[in-house]
């Protein structure tokens, strides 16, 4: 799968950040899941991002940073089935999410959450 | 399984595809303007799934009864996935979902495919509408419960029961056409599918009036007068397939195109409920399988339950 592990329970997240940094110095992609775990409840939404994907950006200005929806991925396999309902499903792409001078945490980590509402908004 | 009357037939429906597709080639070449271009890729990508679609059933029908059983088992997966999709879900319907696929497709074909009449024409109204009610309850989330139980009972219904009703034409005993009802099943299909392509066409020809305007825009008066006129001519030529007379034929033809036509419209009205242009992409052209089946699945209990009382008594 080559997965990057997190340690969730870690205090410093720019420790918990470190391989995920390592993966992007070696020139991989990084597939992340900024709201950190799985949504119980799909009618709640996007939950609030974790700050991760913050650090990230700003470690690596030149990685863009693109919203991406699975479509119907929660319907088709809650968490703690194990066989998926074989629904249709989906990838949806956005435009990448642009940093902006004078950004700080909780402003990019708003714009990048409201771009990724807006994707699953428009499926 | 594919006799001569078979083969001629796919002769005759070779000619006509290949004829088909010329003529789609050169409203292409002829295409100036943007929009006559988009229609022209959108006729010849419907011709080209036909490329594919009928060698498919073909092969499915060279197999015999299991393969005949087998193609409407998998058409009838494939389209409860397009159906479930839409469906108001929430999470503790996941198991009843995983049920629908995994047990209710393979038991309603599989009586088919074992003969058990009785309990094919219950399984799905009888057996399955009080295993879904029950599972759902028992879940416990009552949050638009009778929303969620008559959709999954709606879907099931539309996507396994009515479908499987075009194998379950071999079922049918009639008297000095033993061994041949699988060309019941071929007349059924040939009839439906022409009756979609001549609307379709008589539609593009000579449709003025909108028949539906809030259903499907494309729908005519002429295109459905003309479809269904010519599809009945379609089942009296197809006489020598079926046990009847070709007046018979003819009726059952009509009667068919007419079901085809409501199924059409029905489904129609689900994906406008649901704000969707097509069931799903699987069949560049066309849409979704629901889409390229929704007059089989109304054309087929019809017809099943019409032949039986008329012959199989």
């Amino acid at each position: 799968m080559r997965a990057v592990f997190v340690d969730r329970c870690g205090i410093d997240a720019a420790d918990a950040c470190a391989p995920m940094a390592a993966a992007l110095r070696d020139g991989d992609s990084l597939i992340l899941f900024p709201e950190g775990t799985r949504n119980l409840d799909p009618e709640r939404g996007v939950q609030p991002f974790k700050s991760g994907i913050y650090h990230l950006a700003s470690a690596f200005p030149a990685v863009q940073v693109v919203p991406v929806h699975l479509v119907n991925l929660g319907r088709m396999m809650p968490k703690g089935h194990l066989v998926p309902v074989p629904m249709l499903a989906g990838v949806r792409f956005g435009p990448p999410v642009p940093r902006l001078a004078g950004d700080d945490k909780q402003r990019f980590l708003d714009r990048a959450r409201d771009a990724l509402i807006a994707l699953v908004e428009a499926a | 399984m594919i006799d001569r009357q078979i083969a001629v037939l796919l002769g005759v429906i070779g000619v006509i595809l290949v004829v088909g597709s010329a003529i789609g080639e050169g409203v292409a070449r002829q295409a100036a303007t943007p929009r006559e271009r988009l229609a022209a890729d959108d006729l010849r990508a419907r011709i080209r799934a036909w490329w594919w679609m009928i060698p498919t059933m073909v092969a499915f029908l060279a197999v015999g009864r299991l393969g005949i059983v087998g193609f409407f088992a998998l058409v009838s997966f494939l389209s409860l996935r397009e159906l479930v999709t839409l469906l108001p879900s929430r999470p503790v319907d996941h198991t009843t979902l995983v049920l629908a696929f995994f047990l209710a497709v393979p038991v309603q074909y599989a009586l088919i495919w074992c003969g058990w009449t009785a309990m094919f024409l219950v399984f799905v109204p009888v057996w399955a509408l009080a295993g879904v009610s029950v599972r759902l309850a028992l879940a416990g989330d009552t949050e638009r419960f009778l929303h969620r139980l008559a959709a999954i009972q709606y879907v099931l219904m539309v996507g396994v029961y009515c479908l499987s009703h075009a194998p379950a034409l071999l079922l049918l005993r009639i008297d000095g056409y033993e061994g041949q009802a699988h060309k019941l099943v071929v007349f059924l299909v040939v009839v439906t599918q022409s009756s979609d392509v001549l609307q379709f066409l008589w539609g593009k020809a000579l449709g003025q009036t909108p028949l539906t305007p809030t259903l499907s825009p494309g729908k005519t008066v002429e295109g459905l007068v003309g479809g269904v006129l010519s599809a009945t001519a379609v089942g009296a030529l197809l006489t020598p397939l079926t046990p009847f007379s070709w007046l018979e034929s003819a009726l059952l033809a009509f009667t068919c195109a007419m079901a085809g036509w409501c199924g059409g419209a029905v489904m129609s009205a689900i994906k406008r409920d649901a704000g969707i242009k097509d069931y799903g992409a699987l069949i560049a052209g066309h849409g979704g399988v629901v889409d390229r089946v929704d007059s089989l699945l109304f054309a087929a209990p019809v017809l099943f339950h019409v032949v039986w009382w008329l012959h199989a008594g």
